[in-house]
Parts: C-alpha cells; sequence; structure tokens
C-alpha cells in the first residue's frame, strides 16, 4: 500500500513537472526510480528500448512498466494513473486561465528559460547512460569487445541526426545489428 | 468562395459525439502511435478530422499548439482537450483513458513476457543489443534537442550549466525544473514592473 502511494506521488510530480512532452520527462523518471532504488540504471535502459519499441507516448509505456516491476498489476494502473491526473487538473479546472495566458509573454519567457535547461537535462542522462551501457557492455574486457557497441550506438546517433527515419525502426535495426555483432 | 465542406468552424459548437465512440477513437489513435509525441498529430488528423470530421484542421492544430504548454504528457492533453471540447469533463477523462488503454495493454503482455523469457539467451542477446542501440538514440536525439534549442549563447550557457552540474553534483532534474520556472517568472515580473515604472514617469 505504501509503495503504491510513493508509486502515484512520484509519477503524479513527474506528470506535473514536465512541459515539453515525453522526452524532457525522461531525466525525472530517472531520478525518481534510482531514488527510490526501484530500478538499477540497466533495468531503467532496458524499459526505456522496451517502451520506445511499443505503441504509445514513451512516458505512459515507461510508468506503466515500472508500476508492474514495482507492485504488478496495481503498481502498473496506479503509475499510469498518476501520470494523468496533473494534466486532467490543470485542463478541467484551470483550462481557462491556459487559454487566456497562453500568449502571455511571460509564458513564452518561462518556456524560454525551461527549453535549453530541459535540453542539458536530457543531453546529461544520455552521456551518463551510455557511459553505463558502454561500460558495462565493455565489462573490463579488451578494446575488440568494446568497439561492437560503440559502432551501434554511434550508427543509431548518426541515424537520429540524419533525422529522415522513424526513430523505433533505427532502434530496432539497432537493436537486431546489436544482437548479431555483440 | 465559401468552404461548404467546413463541417465546424474553430469557433462553432462542436458536433456531439458519443462517449464510447470517443473512446474508440483514442485507443485506436493511442495504439498507432509509435515514439514522440509528434507522431501523434497525423493519426489524429486522420481520425478526429477526417473519419469523425468532430473538429477541423485548424481546430485540431490550436488544441494541440495548446496542449504543448500544459504539463504533462503532449498526446495526453491533445486527447484531453478534444475530449473536453466535444463531452466536457467526461470527454476528457474518456479520452485520456482511451489514449493510454492500447499501450497499457500491450506493455503489460511485453512485461509478463520478458519476465518470463528473460533468461532465455535469444532474449539476453536482444537485450544485449538493444542497450547500445538506446544508448545511441537517446544521444542522437539530446543532440538534435540541444542544436535547435541553444541557438542564442545564453542558452548555451545555461545548457552547458546544467549537463555539468547534472554529471558533476547529481543536480535534481525537479530543482533544475522548479528554477527554470521561478527564473522566467522573475524575469517577466522585473520587465513588466519596468515598464509600469516608465509609463508612469
Amino acid at each position: 500500500m505504501i509503495e503504491l502511494l510513493q508509486l502515484f506521488l512520484a509519477f503524479a510530480k513527474i506528470g506535473l513537472l514536465t512541459v515539453g512532452g515525453g522526452m524532457a520527462m525522461l531525466p525525472l523518471v530517472r531520478n525518481e526510480m534510482l531514488a527510490h532504488e526501484w530500478l538499477t540504471e540497466l533495468e531503467f535502459v532496458d524499459i526505456l528500448g522496451l517502451s520506445e519499441a511499443t505503441p504509445g507516448p514513451l512516458v505512459v509505456n515507461c510508468a506503466t512498466f515500472v508500476g508492474w516491476r514495482v507492485a504488478g498489476l496495481p503498481g502498473a494502473v496506479t503509475a499510469t494513473l498518476a501520470l494523468l491526473v496533473p494534466s486532467l487538473v490543470c485542463v478541467l479546472l484551470f483550462g481557462m486561465l491556459w487559454r487566456r495566458y497562453r500568449n502571455h509573454p511571460g509564458m513564452a519567457r518561462v518556456l524560454a528559460v525551461l527549453r535549453p535547461i530541459i535540453a542539458g537535462l536530457i543531453l546529461a542522462m544520455a552521456l551518463r547512460l551510455c557511459r553505463v551501457v558502454l561500460g558495462e557492455v565493455a565489462g573490463g574486457g579488451d578494446w575488440i569487445q568494446t568497439w561492437r557497441p560503440l559502432l551501434v550506438a554511434g550508427a543509431v546517433c548518426l541515424g537520429v541526426l540524419h533525422g529522415k527515419v522513424s526513430p523505433v525502426l533505427l532502434l530496432l535495426a539497432g537493436a537486431g545489428l546489436g544482437a548479431w555483432l555483440c | 468562395m465559401v468552404d461548404s465542406g467546413q463541417v465546424v468552424s474553430p469557433g462553432a459548437a462542436a458536433p456531439r459525439a458519443r462517449l464510447v465512440s470517443l473512446f474508440a477513437s483514442f485507443v485506436r489513435v493511442g495504439g498507432g502511435m509509435f515514439g514522440g509525441g509528434y507522431a501523434m498529430l497525423p493519426l489524429l488528423e486522420r481520425e478526429v478530422v477526417e473519419r469523425r470530421r468532430w473538429a477541423t484542421h485548424a481546430a485540431l492544430a490550436d488544441l494541440f499548439a495548446l496542449a504543448q504548454v500544459i504539463p504533462g504528457v503532449i498526446a495526453v492533453n491533445t486527447a484531453m482537450l478534444i475530449g473536453q471540447r466535444l463531452r466536457g469533463w467526461r470527454g476528457a477523462v474518456v479520452a485520456a483513458l482511451g489514449t493510454v488503454t492500447a499501450p497499457f495493454l500491450a506493455i503489460l503482455l511485453l512485461a509478463g513476457l520478458f519476465d518470463r523469457l528473460g533468461g532465455h539467451p535469444w532474449v539476453a542477446r536482444f537485450a544485449a543489443g538493444l542497450r547500445p542501440a538506446l544508448a545511441g538514440l537517446l544521444l542522437g536525439t539530446a543532440l538534435r534537442l540541444v542544436w535547435r534549442g541553444w541557438r542564442r549563447r545564453g542558452a548555451w550557457i545555461l545548457g552547458l550549466a546544467v549537463t555539468a552540474l547534472t554529471l558533476v553534483w547529481a543536480l535534481n532534474p525537479v530543482w533544475a525544473i522548479l528554477a527554470g520556472i521561478g527564473s522566467g517568472l522573475l524575469a517577466q515580473a522585473i520587465v513588466t514592473r519596468r515598464g509600469r515604472a516608465e509609463t508612469a514617469g
């Protein structure tokens, strides 16, 4: 019961503090998962990978998966709904406010400050996860074992930067290449 | 020329939608979207505008833009706003639940499979391949965000400072975001006050 309450509070907080969509949520999710010791960094990576490859908004998938891992079906339901509650409150209770102030210069100013902060948070998370993943695969082994995951990560990264192919396809192709190579 | 094909103008009252069809439509949208929130717009246009004729392209684009500034998942926010427009608070709840239903079931299925087959060598191998691929995907996405969002020098410094603080001192992202919101509002308050002082003086 305590666990469900903690899950609810964690994901409601994540939902409330996210402006600008799914990717912006991930550093918050990672932080909550590690703080509560619900997941290790590698488990977080696995769950992210599976969430990205499954239909639906990335963070919703992630919440369902984490909830399931922590407390089974009740956990999955709690985490998923908790993510929706803050937006529902914002839309239903403060919908008029949002409509009135959406073009207010203050809103633009807050978003202008938040955007680089969120990009910085995501970049830090990406770098850290790269280190964990590549370090774990290398596992103190020699260089020959290290270049394969580096090649996979680099290829997918370049594919994303190129920006013409769907990220899901890139991820699955990368995973296939990785499974074959590693 | 009068566009007679336009059923609803952005300001006009929306046609009545049954809650069941609202739910079904958003189950379809939620189940069909892969990846991020922007993948949702074409699906929404097909379902909400072309198939159901609940809103025009213009009205939908407007709600989608509004959904970006409301906290939370953009896809779910858009669904809530459309549901609310059509059927009030019931519509909002039903549309939100519809959006998460298909992904929820898919994840439960996948999680169950993963837990059962986790020890299988093929699954382990796929996971081993998935990890570096995901690391590359995240890094690429982060770099794109940086590229797009950091055109000004101030933004560069702020963003790099946040990255460094996070990596070196494990800065809690909650504080970073709250500080961002706070300083944005503060800056706006200062600008407003200065403007008022100038008009008064």
